[in-house]
């Protein structure tokens, strides 16, 4: 979930081959990119244009994964794979 | 007549929305409910939001007349007072959302120094684009409240943080003018609305949990 401009929870641990769907909560745009602003994953960058919009990521790879808010870029969250 | 209207719907939106009526003997009445502690919710929010203004105005001012040294105490005394804010709305919505509020809150504040170094510099280029920033800005802020109260309506929060920042916009314009009448005319014109934005705020946070600022 995304509420109040945070990715709740931030952190998650998943087993490799797990879809993580995420519901934005707050009436504005977000995404989930993989990566840092710093370094970013062009590749995966998910829109989830408003309230209830919704975005969904298979992980089949085991790692340890950021991602962060394109417009927002002090949100953060990780995801542990293993 | 007509900018005052524009500038009260914003609060009578939210007001009407929280089932009271935005005039001083209802507010009063809604308070006295509530008992001391919902009144000292709104005079501490109050207070806070005042100090941003006079700080903020602090702070442009002394940057437009090359005051370094006065501007960057101003501008320490503006971060405390954010981390103040921040504080005051983690109190209530906790530790993760003080946080993103703080970022939220500070990202406000940078545009407004863009805009004054664009006001600064004469570049109408940064002015705009801070201008843009901050417009954008309302939409955020009127989210991230929106999120965290049912009782504050995005858009009006928008319209009413929008207010805000055209009230800084004046004193900044004002205070690169030179007349000093009227940048404290300015001041005192936008450190008046803000109450705007922290009387319907709590207003909202105490109808959000009644149990907790009742009780005391």
């Amino acid at each position: 979930m995304i509420q109040l401009f945070q990715y709740q929870p931030g952190g998650l641990e998943i087993k490799a081959g797990t879809t993580v769907t995420w519901v934005n909560q707050d009436e504005i745009q977000h995404t989930v990119t993989l990566g840092t602003p710093e370094n970013r994953n062009a590749v995966v960058s998910l829109p989830l244009p408003g309230k209830d919009a919704t975005a969904s990521f298979t992980f089949d790879r085991p790692g340890d994964y950021e991602y962060f808010c394109e417009r927002h870029q002090s949100m953060r969250g990780q995801i542990r794979v293993q | 007549m007509k900018v005052i209207c524009k500038k009260l719907i914003g609060a009578e939106v939210i007001a009407a929305l929280l089932g009271i009526h935005y005039g001083a003997s209802a507010m009063a009445a809604e308070m006295n409910h509530h008992g001391m502690i919902s009144s000292d919710l709104r005079t501490g929010l109050n207070s806070l939001f005042r100090e941003h203004v006079f700080l903020a105005a602090s702070a442009t001012g002394a940057a437009l007349a090359g005051r370094d040294g006065e501007f960057k105490a101003a501008a320490g005394a503006l971060d405390a007072n954010s981390i103040d804010i921040a504080n005051a709305i983690g109190s209530v919505y906790g530790t993760g959302a003080e946080q993103a509020f703080l970022t939220l809150w500070r990202k406000h504040i940078g545009f407004v120094v863009d805009y004054t170094v664009g006001v600064a510099t004469k570049d109408d280029a940064k002015k705009n684009k801070a201008v843009n920033d901050l417009v954008q800005y309302t939409q955020d802020f009127g989210a991230f409240l929106a999120a965290a109260n049912p009782n504050l309506p995005k858009e009006a929060v928008a319209d009413l943080v929008k207010d805000h920042v055209l009230t800084l916009k004046d004193v900044i314009d004002a205070q690169a003018s030179g007349d000093m009448n009227k940048s404290f005319m300015a001041i005192r014109s936008a450190a008046g609305h803000i109450g705007m934005i922290a009387d319907p705020l709590a207003a909202a946070i105490v109808k959000q949990f009644p149990d907790r600022f009742a009780s005391r």
